[in-house]
């Protein structure tokens, strides 16, 4: 751990890693929180995969067309950008089944990134980096990116904090206090999108989700109003993006799997806590 | 202002969610500060009435006016309360928070509520006897606590009509009570409207009843029978009348005394 620390005053690359977690986790605990209480993690899960084709494809015109101004990051906001916004209208129109199509498009989005990842020189450590995260490999410019996203998001999910709030907590007073529930819904699709992009970059498509739903979930048992909860989520998720930087260095461990296991082992530590707690209180 | 016009106007309206009608040819029409309990057997079409006077569903034949208006542009003027089962009470919320929402359409369209909005929001949980639980959270308080927070969040609307679903659903007979000297108090100012599930003392807490049962009919609540619900509901009900003894439920399903 303490060689940790000594690299991270020399290694820019380390400092970048720290820098994306950092950035990543405002997101990550503001739209986390509105996307375990509006209960749409599974849509998330749906356009985390579906950034396999995005990224697949902007590889590929990268590397075999010569495309040099694209970066696989760009493919995956436009891949999310595309699946929220099908998932949301599908959703709202509710002429098919929601679950279905989600399950389709997480494995159709997969399919064609392989596909395009397979015809692109460097197969296996592009789909591995892009399935499992290497926050080691985030540069300067894609930190830029990250720090854009980051900021829209979280400038839309104030702004409007209000209204997410009383569409997350009933859409129908919502609609006839004259909201636009349409609307938001799509905005919050949109958000989540966006998030998920830039928490690939720390933890991979696959671990996504962990990311983006435990820390919230964690803090949600020990808070009592949403912003509560943001602030809480965003915390938690700094330090466990941090602690898995730092843990997984020395012995060389993949940085995201270690992120999400530690995350995962507080998730339940909390759950355990809450229990026992309310056991004692009973007794 | 609206003296004159009734608050509430169906005329031949008909409703099906596609399959059999849920409500056929209701016609009805509410004077100002009416007190009116909507009663009916389950799948009746209570809902569904509510519905189409928020216009949150469009009548497939007839015409709906609230306030001499369509449904969809009287909104704002209506206050709503759901059934809050169909809420999730772990949602981290404050009762004030909750209370807020009923301001979204008076507020700004972005950023904080206004000082106002929560002036209002406060006089509105006090009105329903809430005010001490501004700052609790919702999956914390009692069912009758939730209910009169809902109503409170209603009354922020500052609306001129009050449609409340079920609000006395899980309640104790005390808290009922309480509940229904609120909504009284409330009448005053205002039309309400609620669907109730138990109807034995219909009309001691209510001047009109509205039984929906895919028909609609609508008494002066002294006038309604046991025999008339009991047509409603396929069985015998006990009916309470204010003038008579309360302890005395009417047995024979005949005619009230008057």
């Amino acid at each position: 751990m303490s060689e940790f620390f000594t690299a991270l005053s020399t290694s820019s690359l380390l400092q970048n890693a720290l820098l994306a977690g950092l950035i990543a986790s405002v997101a990550c605990g503001l739209v986390g929180s509105y996307v375990v209480t509006r209960r749409i993690s599974y849509i998330a899960g749906g356009v985390a995969h579906c950034t396999l084709g995005g990224m697949g494809a902007a590889r590929y015109l990268e590397v075999v067309h010569g495309w040099s101004w694209l970066s696989p990051l760009h493919g995956a906001i436009a891949a999310a950008l595309i699946a929220a916004l099908i998932i949301g209208w599908v959703s709202l129109k509710g002429r098919q089944r929601e679950d279905t199509v989600i399950s389709a498009l997480w494995a159709i989005g997969m399919a064609t990134g392989i596909l395009f990842i397979a015809r692109t020189p460097g197969y296996y450590e592009d789909l591995m980096s892009y399935l499992f995260g290497n926050i080691l490999l985030v540069s300067r410019s894609n930190l830029v990116l990250i720090g854009v996203l980051d900021l829209l998001v979280v400038t839309i999910g104030l702004l409007f904090y209000n209204r997410f709030l009383a569409v997350c907590f009933d859409e129908e007073f919502a609609r006839l206090r004259g909201v636009s529930v349409e609307f938001y819904y799509l905005l919050l699709l949109a958000m989540t999108a966006l998030t998920v992009v830039v928490l690939t970059t720390v933890v991979g498509l696959v671990l996504v989700i962990a990311l983006l739903t435990l820390p919230a979930a964690i803090a949600g048992h020990f808070v009592q109003r949403l912003w509560q909860m943001m602030v809480l989520a965003t915390i938690i998720s700094a330090v466990v993006t941090t602690a898995g930087l730092a843990i997984s260095y020395t012995p060389e461990l993949p940085t995201g799997a270690t992120t999400i296991v530690l995350t995962g082992g507080l998730y339940l530590l909390t759950i355990g806590w809450t229990r026992w707690r309310r056991g004692a209180a009973a007794r | 202002m609206t003296d004159a016009q009734p608050v509430i106007q169906c005329r031949n309206v008909s409703f099906s969610y596609g399959g059999p009608p849920v409500l056929e040819e209701v016609t009805l029409a509410m004077p100002p500060c009416d007190l009116v309990c909507v009663i009916g057997p389950n799948g009746g079409g209570k809902t569904t009435l509510l519905k189409l006077l928020l216009g949150l569903i469009v009548p497939q034949t007839g015409q709906v006016r609230i306030l001499g208006m369509p449904p969809e542009h009287a909104r704002p003027r209506i206050g709503y309360m759901p059934q809050h089962i169909h809420l999730d009470i772990h949602f981290p919320v404050y009762a004030m928070d909750v209370v807020l929402m009923g301001r979204l359409g008076n507020t700004s369209r972005f950023g904080p509520y206004r000082r106002s909005d929560k002036v209002v929001a406060q006089r509105c949980l006090a009105e329903v006897g809430a005010a001490h639980v501004a700052n609790r959270t919702f999956a914390d308080l009692s069912g009758g606590q939730r209910q009169r927070v809902l109503i409170a969040r209603a009354l922020a609307c500052e609306p001129e009509l009050l449609l409340l679903d079920e609000p006395t659903a899980g309640l104790d007979p005390a808290a009922q009570e309480d509940l229904h000297a609120t909504l009284r108090e409330l009448n005053r100012r205002f039309t309400v409207i609620m669907v109730s599930h138990d109807i034995g003392f219909v009309s001691l807490y209510f001047k009109t009843v509205i039984c929906v049962h895919g028909h609609v009919h609508t008494h002066a609540s002294s006038e309604l029978t046991s025999r008339q619900v009991a047509d409603m509901y396929g069985r015998e009900v006990r009916l309470v009348h204010a003038n008579a003894d309360r302890s005395q439920a009417d047995p024979t399903g005949g005619e009230p005394a008057t």
